[in-house]
């Protein structure tokens, strides 16, 4: 039933995960041998856990053979997809209206301070000071806002990394910490939210600053770098930027979330008004995941997904919280949409717009989109349809061996 | 013995030993429609009643009367196939 009841005692259903439910009871009590389409009707789902998606909620494979390739019935082999009729399940927008994955949290309770000269939006978040949330990003009015970095302009340079010998090159052990210039670093506000950025060879590489020295000018990394902390092949240390720095919170359309007090600031673009603007803050890493049971002959398949919009998610640096490690010219995470052990067969299609994968300020922008895909999908067909707020010159595609959890995942990076 | 499938008689045995151990009957279809009800039809063998148990000759009889077949107001007409009709669920902000 597409519109609600005015009683309320029937209509659609509230979420997609309860429609979910719904065809996996159909399905054991009496299958699901016609298929079956979930029309979504428009309007903002938001999740607090994101959409998972197993064999169960596979569409029905019908054998069916001759039913589309007569008279070559002998030439028939187990898994061809000519002899399975389609009793797909199929998640779509319902007509021409827009559906909205969402993955954030509307902010609101804006009060006004002066935060380093400028009149700040500021929101008190008490779920970030207990320490049950955190956000790299915000979304403000459905544009991506980044964090304060240094130099607002351009890269500062390392004035000497400790047991480096230069010139570097690629494949050398890493480094821990390094020597700043004189001025480039101080003793910020929650020096250890406080990451590095530094640009070098064909890789960006992000560490949280452990600790820094203002006499020595020695920064400390959270971890240790992929790569020497070189200027790519070149006789001089590597150029890097600083992000999330509060004392550096002066340009309009920057926010600050300073977690040990549980506070977001959020410094306004011209004509923007808390009655005006909607800002979402992420809770999620993920909103659609589909995973198979390859071990147990279990696949995902059959499943189409057309018309929807993902957005609001947020990110992790590689190494945080189980992602794989930087990998070249990769990042390599289990992002917006996840996919792994799927079936082949033709049988899992995605017509969807992701409009928020991770990424930075638009100088440095790193954006990751996550199509539904991973081992043993080479068959399958996945097109996204719109990708906004991107810009592109390079994409990769990286596939893991045995992962479950991870997907196959597209890296575009601007010129 | 024989085999109804949506009010059409498919398969009839006409050997006197029907009933007996090493007579099948089976059928298989594709998918592609479904079947609203199987009819099994015994004809009543005194050498059958014979052969079992009494035991036997019970569920024999029940299964006679509870056998497979509808009601004959929920038989359909015959040739009055439908098509299998796909599940379809509508999803709304403003659901239940």
């Amino acid at each position: 039933m597409a519109e609600p009841l005015p009683d309320g005692s029937d209509g659609p259903l509230a979420t997609i995960a309860a429609a979910r439910d719904r065809l996996r009871q159909i399905k054991r009590e009496q299958g699901l041998f016609g298929g079956a389409t979930v029309w979504i009707r428009g309007g903002r789902y938001r999740l607090d856990a994101p959409l998972v998606f197993t064999p169960e909620d596979s569409g029905t494979r019908i054998y069916a053979p001759g039913s589309k390739r007569k008279g070559l019935d002998h030439m028939r082999r187990p898994h061809d997809p000519l002899f399975y009729l389609d009793a797909g399940v199929t998640y779509a927008a319902y007509g021409d209206e827009t559906v909205i994955i969402d993955g954030g949290q509307t902010i609101s309770g804006w009060r006004h301070e002066q935060v380093n000269g400028c009149t700040a939006w500021v929101a008190d978040l008490p779920e970030v000071r207990e320490g049950r949330w955190t956000f790299r990003q915000l979304f403000v009015n459905g544009e991506r806002r980044g964090r304060p970095r240094l130099p607002k302009q351009g890269f500062f340079w390392i004035e000497d990394v400790p047991g480096l010998v230069l010139p570097a090159a690629w494949g050398m052990s890493g480094q821990t910490a390094f020597v700043c210039c004189a001025g480039d670093m101080q003793a910020w506000r929650n020096i250890e939210d406080v990451e590095v950025v530094v640009i070098h060879f064909w890789i960006e590489e992000r560490f949280p600053v452990a600790s820094f020295d203002p006499a020595s000018r020695l920064v400390r990394l959270g971890r240790l770098s992929r790569a020497p902390l070189s200027d790519d092949y070149q006789s001089r240390y590597a150029k890097y930027y600083i992000e999330n720095v509060f004392e550096a919170l002066k340009e309009p359309g920057e926010s600050y979330l300073d977690r040990p007090a549980g506070r977001l600031y959020y410094l306004p673009m011209p004509g923007e008004r808390p009655d005006n603007t909607e800002v979402s803050a992420p809770r999620l890493l993920q909103l659609m995941v589909l995973e198979g049971s390859p071990e147990e002959g279990a696949f995902v398949e059959g499943l189409r997904f057309e018309g929807l919009e993902f957005c609001n998610t947020d990110w992790r640096h590689p190494g945080e919280e189980d992602t794989p490690a930087v990998r070249q010219a990769c990042y390599a995470q289990g992002k917006c949409i996840c996919g792994a052990n799927l079936r082949l067969l033709h049988r899992l299609r995605a017509t969807c717009r992701v409009s928020s994968p991770c990424g930075e300020r638009a100088d440095a922008r790193w954006s990751i989109v996550a199509l539904p895909m991973a081992v043993g999908m080479a068959r399958n067909w996945a097109r996204v349809a719109r990708i906004s707020r991107l810009s592109a010159t390079n994409s990769s595609i990286w596939e893991p061996a045995a992962s479950k959890s991870t997907a196959l995942i597209g890296l575009i990076r601007p010129s | 013995m024989a085999l109804e499938v949506d009010g059409r008689r498919l398969l009839e045995a006409a050997h006197s030993s029907a009933g007996l151990a090493g007579l099948r009957l089976a059928f298989y279809m594709w998918n592609s429609r479904y079947v609203r009800y199987v009819r099994v039809q015994r004809r009543a063998d005194p050498a059958l009643a014979a052969f079992l148990e009494p035991e036997a000759r019970q569920t024999e009889e029940k299964f006679q009367e509870t056998s497979v077949a509808l009601d004959a107001s929920s038989r359909p007409a015959p040739g009055d196939i439908h098509e299998i009709k796909p599940v379809v669920l509508y999803v709304s902000p403003l659901g239940n």
